[in-house]
């Protein structure tokens, strides 16, 4: 039941892009911290996905992404470049569609990011690898406090759980990513841009350490 | 995904007049006695309507039509795509055409703008809404907004129109959606005489 009111919820997140310690392959840096949560007492609660594609205007600079997350099947997100953002619902990629005169998706950005799904006391933890077509880009962690919607009042707690299970190793933004001219509440959408920020770094080979 | 996006295919089915003055309130009255629970008249409308294309050399534009209530505060935008009209219904006084909406509580067009569509026309629809099973009958007027983005100063336009609108999934049923559409255009005969829009222009 627990869960079930957990899965309905939607909290503050922070996303991560982990570059798996030395000698390790992105599969056993992957088995290595869900079993450092499952040894915390973390359950399996099941697996998650974030599909983002990037569109590119033609005549111009302007990149659109869109993002798709398994968490909320019928909601979209669109994201442009300049930070300027909506949530709306599945249809909008069908609008890209008919736009394809004026934006064009761009070649090899298509990315995925899929994995396991945790919850650990007040906390959903996911962890997936990002693919970029057929290669594997990294790992992203997610750590989602489920309670609140006020980063302001937890985000120094979020930040500081997610250094603790990657072992410090992560580079995060000391002020949560939520525009001043917004009410300073977290919406699914400060999420998805996160995911866009991410799938930037690792397609350009950073690994977020 | 695609085959998602394939089901989820719809039509706009649509037939509209303009309705002389002196017949308002008679077709009104009409409306109230065969629409669906329209008892209280109908429900009145009051929505900002805005029209963006993008456009490039070479290529077609593309337009798309958002309308957001003025009546709610916090009401959401709608948006809607037409694509062109389907010549497979035979119908002299129906339009159908393929569409696509969605809705966003967001500055929709503030993002359509930096994505790089262009107004082409706003102006505020106001009138009553009423429903008789699956279709919408729309009896409204437009007003003309000489200030760009303001909706409080407008000048109405004299004439007053009657929509009646219907969507289903794309391929199915038409004939039936046609022919209800017909039934239901009969009844308001003689008020007015429905006829199908110039799918040219995003009426």
């Amino acid at each position: 039941y627990f869960e079930a009111i957990l899965k309905k919820l939607m909290g503050v997140t922070c996303v991560v892009s982990w570059a798996p310690p030395a000698g390790k392959t992105w599969s056993q840096a992957s088995d290595l911290l869900r079993q450092r949560l499952e040894l915390l007492g973390a359950k399996k609660t099941g697996t998650w996905s974030v599909d983002c594609e990037a569109y590119q205007l033609q005549s111009g600079s302007k990149v659109l992404y869109l993002v798709q997350s398994s968490e909320h099947p019928n909601s979209c997100y669109g994201i442009l470049d300049s930070g300027t953002c909506i949530t709306t619902d599945t249809s909008f990629e069908q609008i890209m569609a008919k736009l394809g005169n004026y934006y064009q998706p761009r070649r090899g950005a298509h990315t995925e990011a899929k994995g396991q799904r945790y919850v650990l006391g007040d906390n959903v933890v996911k962890i997936g690898a990002v693919t970029v077509g057929q290669a594997t880009k990294g790992l992203v962690v997610e750590v989602e406090f489920v309670p609140s919607v006020d980063p302001s009042y937890c985000w120094k707690g979020v930040t500081s759980f997610v250094r603790r299970l990657l072992d410090g190793s992560v580079e995060i933004e000391q002020q949560p990513p939520v525009p001043l001219d917004r009410d300073g509440l977290f919406k699914p959408i400060d999420t998805s841009k996160q995911y866009v920020a991410v799938f930037s770094e690792l397609r350009s080979g950073k690994t977020g350490t | 995904r695609s085959s998602a996006i394939i089901m989820n295919q719809r039509s706009e089915y649509k037939t509209q007049a303009t309705v002389q003055r002196e017949r308002l309130d008679r077709l009104l009255h009409r409306l109230r006695g065969i629409c669906d629970r329209a008892a209280d008249g109908g429900t009145p409308f009051r929505e900002h309507e805005l029209i963006l294309s993008m456009s490039g050399s070479g290529v077609s534009p593309v337009a798309v039509r958002i309308r957001r209530s003025l009546n709610n505060e916090g009401a959401p935008w709608h948006l809607r795509y037409y694509g062109p009209a389907d010549t497979g219904v035979k119908s002299p006084t129906i339009l159908v055409r393929n569409c696509i909406e969605l809705t966003t509580k967001d500055a929709l067009p503030e993002f359509l703008q930096e994505m790089g569509f262009n107004l082409q026309h706003e102006h505020v629809s106001e009138g009553w809404l009423f429903l008789k099973g699956p279709f919408k009958v729309c009896v409204f007027k437009v007003s003309k907004m000489p200030m760009r983005g303001d909706t409080t100063k407008t000048e109405d336009i004299l004439t007053c129109f009657v929509d009646v609108t219907t969507t289903a999934v794309a391929g199915v049923g038409q004939d039936a959606v046609v022919h209800e559409m017909n039934s239901l255009s009969e009844q308001l005969k003689p008020l007015v005489v429905l006829t199908k829009p110039d799918s040219g222009v995003i009426s």
